[in-house]
């Protein structure tokens, strides 16, 4: 995810980046940098173009293939989940770059303005990226790319109705554009006002005139029926979201989206087909849908009284996520009804245990899958689970975070704090 | 009254029905209509507020039915608020009187009932059992006990363990006990007082705090001496629980039927309680086990936004299951007891889930409305936020009650469709009570609404159908009111209808700020009469063979129907 534009797109499949190197910049005395770019190579371009820096530091195409060669590398150290600090040294690099080349050419091209706006973006400096896309769309008032990198700023700095004037303007310019349409809906969303989000996105993607491209992208779909849910027209949302899984029959957000709905509007025997077709068709899906998808699963059969069902699809819920309080407290119930109160108990208790941290659990999850790169969220899930007397989930989770965040100065401590619980824990350990 | 000309209006339009002599559900828009201002209950709940967003503006409008002149009908209490502000002007909470004919007049100065606190809601009881109701009131700020004198007229009486002066809300009067003597259970809310409230934002948007802003206040449970006195047995009892809950509601009921009353409260953002008692020796100790038990949280585990609370049978299988208002986005809870206190979360099986999600609940009630001897359920809806709108669209400040038939163990919600045209009055729903206040033997509806008029609902929805009515009076060791006492009304239908058993309690207090009638009505379908089976709270058992439909019935505890009073037509 390289953008995080809240609810709609949180939801939705991550968006492309704006193409903000299209073109490569023009010959420069780094002839050779390019190439290497071309072939992958990006530490050795990087090496090459800073070795011409004392001969050509003041050519601003320099400038730019070294701002784009750290800007690839920033995105091929988080591709592979590298280090934060090294994506955000990377991107620190390529800004310095990019500002010089800016510096020695009055007239940049746009594609300048786009990726400074993009790295400020995503370091989390969302007044810096809505000034640069302002300087840049100053003399380029009518493209779509910055008006998109600067609604996405607003939209960070709070400014829903200034991003949705963006987003107009980069509609106009561009009508097939889906992420432009979804991520206007998006600023509607918030802006309270959801029915107009779906209003607008049908208008944008699916009204007739509208383009084709849009009408077949199931994102558009989705993305109305997730408006019309946070409307509240539940009904209104069956439709969209049927379409969008005939779009995209393998995607798991939508399969699970379109399932609760199911659900919720009382059409119980299609949202178990709904999961289960899903669940059966690709068994190796990332550890976050699955894991939404059994809990689903084993809600709704829960709610069927399919007892068998409900109660493993909650075990393999906790298998991925022990402290997951909706299976904990739903497979609790279900043993506790069938007799098996040992574990029932121990399970609701793991519950009752969890339940006073589960909202700032939430917090945190969300926090991260909004911003991947930071590793604040996920320690303070980290420091929750440990916080508990029984830190169910705390393991794989600072496992995670090792791999993730390798040279993190907390983790020596952490390791040592669920060390010192776990011993404790332990079957005959000194509780 | 705009509301009145619209209900009545519909009612002669032809709009009223129901389940009924004919079979077949026929579409019911308007079961109840409003009487309040033609039977003189004018009466509209001030908030007090003035734009600071103190949240105790929006939580208050409390009220509920008591026979305070013991003249045999229901009078009304209402209890008012106001400006928050030391030393302002408020209005004092509201009596008016029932004339026997559905005429209230309102009679706050001559009965001494006028108490200007910040109120909140009130607990009706029998306190001394001489007879006749007193009365707590709950306010932001110390509480009152106003004890009848039995000449209409009430003494503020306080005891030092009851003024509570931080800020309560619902309270309940039970024998926790079964000494005889009634005790009372007082839910506090939030840790908030005029010096630490906050200024609240969301976006541009100023906006009442949310619960978490404020840490939780502890509730307190008082042991009643039967003579006006009360002690704060809170600490060792067993309802102190560490976090406390920010509560808002709360139900006295005997779930696992084990003969002594256990208590529910229903916690805003924090997870509900259940306080399980173990009355052993005389000595009851309370248990909190609301997770065990599976009534704490949402279907999905979470903590949610619990307002009011009530008890009944609705799925006809012998004990008592619970419901639960909670915030917009999140269901009513319906909580379907497994036999034993044990609960399963049930709100979308039961058909509450999808059509709750729209709308804040705050008081509920079981009650058959239609008497065709199930229990429906109402609720009265209202946000907390007087700029829901701007918050968010499709979200309403004024928001329509819901009524919810029983049709076989799924609830409908029958006003749905009369809402949808616009014709059921948007309000914010606060109290909701239920009591029969003509005595025709089916209960109407009281309902307060923040900041706006009280409804007098009366019920036109049952068409005469067999039923009977009970008022329990115990003896000691019970307590005088009953409360506490569980009847099982057994009757063998006749022409078709088929034999049913229904299950109630007597009790007083339960929904949101609000005590009902604790009368119970029972339909009793093809039959003329009924077998009742009582469960004393004292624990002595008495069964009355063919109790006659078509009365109240007085039945004293050791002596069997000592009158019977034929419903009013």
């Amino acid at each position: 995810m390289r953008f995080s534009l809240g609810a709609l797109l949180t939801l939705s499949s991550a968006p492309a980046p704006p193409p903000v190197f299209a073109q490569s910049p023009s010959p420069s005395p780094g002839g050779e940098i390019e190439a290497r770019i071309s072939r992958g190579e990006l530490g050795a371009a990087i090496e090459l173009g800073v070795a011409l820096l004392p001969e050509h530091g003041a050519d601003p195409a320099l400038r730019e293939q070294l701002g784009r060669a750290y800007f690839l590398l920033s995105e091929a150290i988080e591709e592979r989940d590298g280090p934060a600090a090294e994506v955000d040294a990377a991107r620190r690099a390529a800004l310095a770059h990019l500002a010089a080349a800016r510096q020695h050419s009055p007239a940049s091209p746009a594609r300048i303005f786009l990726a400074m706006a993009t790295l400020h973006h995503h370091l989390g400096e969302f007044a810096e990226a809505e000034r640069v896309a302002s300087d840049g769309l100053s003399s380029r008032p009518e493209d779509a790319l910055l008006r998109g990198a600067r609604a996405r700023a607003r939209g960070e700095l709070g400014a829903w109705t200034a991003a949705i004037e963006d987003w107009d303007a980069a509609l106009r310019a561009n009508p097939s554009d889906v992420e432009a349409a979804i991520a206007r809906a998006e600023a509607w969303v918030q802006l309270g006002k959801p029915c107009d989000a779906a209003e607008r996105l049908v208008l944008a993607c699916i009204a007739p005139g509208g383009s084709a491209l849009t009408r077949e992208d199931w994102r558009t779909h989705y993305n109305i029926g997730r408006c019309w849910l946070l409307c509240r027209r539940y009904e209104e949302a069956i439709a969209p979201l049927d379409r969008a899984a005939e779009l995209a029959p393998r995607n798991g957000m939508v399969a699970i989206e379109r399932a609760e709905n199911l659900y919720r509007v009382g059409r119980i025997a299609e949202a178990t087909e709904a999961l289960d077709r899903w669940l059966a068709d690709d068994a190796a899906l990332e550890r976050p849908q699955r894991l939404q998808a059994f809990y689903r699963r084993g809600r709704i059969a829960a709610a069927a009284g399919d007892v068998a069902r409900a109660r493993s699809a909650f075990e393999e819920t906790l298998f991925l996520d022990p402290a997951h309080e909706g299976a904990l407290s739903g497979l609790g119930a279900l043993l506790r009804s069938a007799g098996e109160t040992v574990r029932a108990t121990e399970l609701l208790e793991r519950f009752r245990r969890l339940s006073p941290i589960a909202l700032d659990l939430r917090t945190a999850e969300q926090a991260i899958r909004r911003q991947p790169s930071d590793p604040r969220p996920r320690l303070k899930r980290i420091e929750l689970l440990l916080s508990i007397p029984e830190p169910a989930g705390a393991r794989p989770e600072l496992e995670d975070f090792a791999r993730r965040f390798p040279r993190h100065r907390s983790l020596a401590e952490l390791w040592s704090r669920l060390e010192i619980i776990e011993r404790a824990n332990a079957p005959g350990g000194p509780r | 009254m705009r509301l009145v000309a619209l209900l009545l209006a519909a009612a002669l339009a032809g709009c009223e029905g129901g389940k009924g002599s004919g079979g077949a559900a026929s579409p019911i828009a308007f079961p109840f209509v409003d009487v309040a201002v033609e039977r003189g209950l004018i009466f509209r709940h001030d908030d007090g507020a003035l734009g600071e967003r103190t949240l105790p503006e929006t939580m208050g409008g409390g009220g509920g039915f008591l026979d305070y002149d013991q003249d045999g009908d229901l009078d009304i209490a209402l209890i008012d608020c106001g400006p928050l502000a030391e030393g302002a002007a408020r209005p004092l909470n509201r009596l008016f009187a029932n004339d026997g004919a559905g005429r209230f007049t309102d009679v706050t100065e001559a009965s001494g009932f006028g108490d200007n606190g910040r109120g909140m809601g009130l607990a009706v009881g029998d306190i001394d059992n001489d007879g006749d109701p007193d009365v707590y009131v709950t306010n932001f700020g110390e509480n009152v006990l106003l004890v009848n004198r039995g000449d209409g007229t009430f003494a503020r009486a306080t005891p030092e363990a009851a003024r509570i002066p931080t800020w309560s809300v619902s309270a309940t009067f039970l024998d926790h006990d079964r000494d005889g003597a009634l005790d009372l259970y007082v839910v506090s809310y939030l840790d908030v007082t005029l010096a630490t409230h906050r200024r609240c934002e969301r976006g541009e948007l100023h906006v009442y705090c949310s619960p978490r802003d404020y840490p939780p206040e502890e509730d307190h449970l008082l042991r009643g001496d039967g003579r006006g006195g009360f002690t704060d047995i809170s600490a060792e009892s067993g309802i102190r629980v560490d976090p406390p809950g920010r509560g808002l509601g709360v139900l006295a009921t005997d779930f696992d039927d084990d003969g002594d009353d256990d208590l529910y409260v229903a916690n805003d953002m924090d997870l509900n309680f259940l306080f399980v008692n173990s009355l052993e020796s005389g000595s009851a100790r309370f248990r909190e086990d609301a997770v065990l038990l599976g009534c704490a949280a949402s279907e999905d585990g979470r903590p949610e936004a619990g307002m009011g609370v009530d008890s009944g049978d609705f799925d006809g299988d012998g004990d008592f299951d619970l419901v639960v208002t909670n915030f917009e986005e999140q269901t009513n809870s319906i909580y379907r007891n497994d036999g034993g206190a044990a609960f399963t979360e049930s709100s979308y099986h039961v058909g509450l889930g999808a059509v709750s999600l729209p709308f804040l609940g705050f008081g509920v009630r079981f009650f058959d409305h239609d008497l065709d001897g199930d229990l429906d359920l109402y609720v009265a809806n209202g946000h907390v936020f007087d700029n829901a709108a701007e918050m968010r669209q499709g979200s309403l400040h004024a928001q329509a009650d819901q009524l919810f038939e029983n049709r076989g163990g799924k609830f409908v919600d029958v006003l749905a469709p009369a809402v949808a045209a616009g014709a059921v009055p948007a309000l914010v729903g606060r109290a909701a009570a239920s009591g029969d206040i003509d005595d025709d033997g089916d209960l109407d509806l009281l309902v307060v609404n923040n900041g706006g008029p009280a409804m007098l609902l009366e019920n036109r929805a049952s068409r005469d159908p067999p039923r009977l009515g009970l008022r329990l009076e115990g003896t000691p060791p019970s307590n005088r009111d009953a409360y506490g006492a569980k009847v099982t009304i057994e009757s063998s239908g006749t022409g078709g209808a088929p034999p049913l058993r229904q299950v109630f309690e007597v009790r007083a207090g339960s929904s949101y700020l609000a005590s009902h009638d604790p009368r119970i009505v029972a339909a009793v379908p093809g039959a003329e009469s009924a077998r009742v089976a009582i469960r004393w709270p004292s624990g002595r058992t008495e069964t009355l063979e063919a109790v006659p439909a078509g009365a109240y019935h007085h039945i004293v505890e050791g002596e069997g129907i000592r009158a019977s009073r034929p419903f009013r037509r």
